[in-house]
């Protein structure tokens, strides 16, 4: 009976010394969650940078860019044929986005790359990038009244899931696509959504 | 098969369709109005409507049309009573032909949104329509006239 109630005593004291052990350990996450918030206060906005490139690719740029019109290629010259923005960002009267391009790539280089609801943002709303630091960037697409109303999750979801903003990792044959793999750059939109999507200071 | 409706008539074809809406139109349908050019969405000769509004048809495939509305220049009107036709003929506008039933499609998108264009706003809608006979002047004319026309109830 005393060696059972020994047992029972070592047990209570081995668990009691194990969940104490642990503490730290699972202690030891917060600390990386405030080294992030640390990040956000001291403006290192590391996480955004991360995947930064992305968005200044030309094949995002070229819609985000600064004019009331499309740019095309790498070197993102005007969209042939002066196409424009138009009323809504999906061009005008009888040279609509939808005009030329459909809503999948087709066979060559030279003809419309497309992808569901071709567009640039609208004219109220241009979302031109071009030129802005990596803050003002940052800040730029997590401002609801410049990103189309949208919420972290919501930009988030935008980023990762809308079809045209997908068509940067399949832009066709002969157009280069935006430089971090699609899996990688989700992940490292969702790493710095779960830390506040801090920006970078300057 | 994929149906849908050309000129006010519902047609069913059975055709591939990733074939281009083009060649429907012209082969399958020998609505010869709408030409090819150059088979990129570059020239503007083969526009069509898609329930209204101005396509390239060399590009589209034929399954975008599915249950929905195509007009070609056969469609425009029954005879020759659309302004911009009426305003085509006064005008004297073509020179060789080749682009013009993608010219008039377009001005005739161009005029549903802005029934009183300016000279900017043709210059936009038409951006896209080349004429290697170089006609601009007097398709500018044209669908100034036909504005008018239609202002004054001009469409018979």
């Amino acid at each position: 009976m005393k060696r059972m109630h020994f047992f029972v005593i070592a047990g209570v004291v081995l668990s009691a010394l194990a969940v104490a052990l642990s503490r730290p350990l699972i202690a030891a996450e917060p600390p990386e969650t405030s080294a992030a918030a640390v990040d956000s206060k001291s403006g290192d906005g590391a996480l955004f940078i991360a995947f930064v490139p992305v968005l200044r690719h030309p094949r995002c740029m070229n819609c985000h860019s600064k004019g009331d019109y499309p740019r095309q290629g790498d070197d993102s010259h005007r969209h042939t044929m002066l196409v424009k923005r138009g009323p809504a960002g999906f061009g005008v009267t009888a040279v609509k986005c939808s005009t030329c391009h459909q809503d999948h790539n087709l066979w060559d280089a030279h003809l419309p790359p497309g992808a569901p609801e071709w567009h640039l943002p609208s004219p109220s709303m241009p979302m031109i990038w071009e030129g802005l630091t990596d803050a003002q960037l940052c800040q730029s697409i997590k401002d609801p009244k410049q990103n189309k109303g949208r919420n972290i999750d919501q930009l988030v979801e935008h980023l990762t899931e809308d079809k045209l903003v997908a068509w940067g990792w399949n832009p066709g044959p002969r157009r280069n696509a935006v430089p971090i793999p699609h899996d990688d750059f989700s992940a490292k939109v969702k790493q710095w959504q779960a830390a506040g999507a801090p920006c970078p200071a300057r | 098969m994929v149906g849908f409706s050309v000129n006010g008539k519902r047609v069913n074809l059975d055709v591939d369709p990733s074939t281009p809406l083009l060649w429907v139109i012209r082969e399958q349908l020998n609505l010869t109005g709408t030409k090819y050019g150059c088979g990129m969405a570059q020239c503007g000769a083969c526009t069509v409507h898609v329930n209204g509004e101005a396509v390239r048809s060399c590009v589209t495939p034929v399954s975008r049309a599915e249950g929905k509305t195509i007009t070609t220049i056969e469609g425009l009107s029954p005879d020759l009573s659309n302004p911009l036709q009426r305003a085509w003929l006064e005008e004297d506008v073509p020179q060789c032909g080749y682009c013009q039933s993608g010219q008039l499609m377009s001005a005739a998108v161009l005029l549903r949104e802005k029934p009183k264009p300016s000279d900017e706003d043709i210059d936009e809608a038409m951006t896209g329509n080349i004429c290697r006979c170089g006609t601009y002047p007097r398709i500018r004319r044209a669908i100034h006239r036909a504005a008018e026309m239609a202002a004054k109830g001009g469409a018979r």
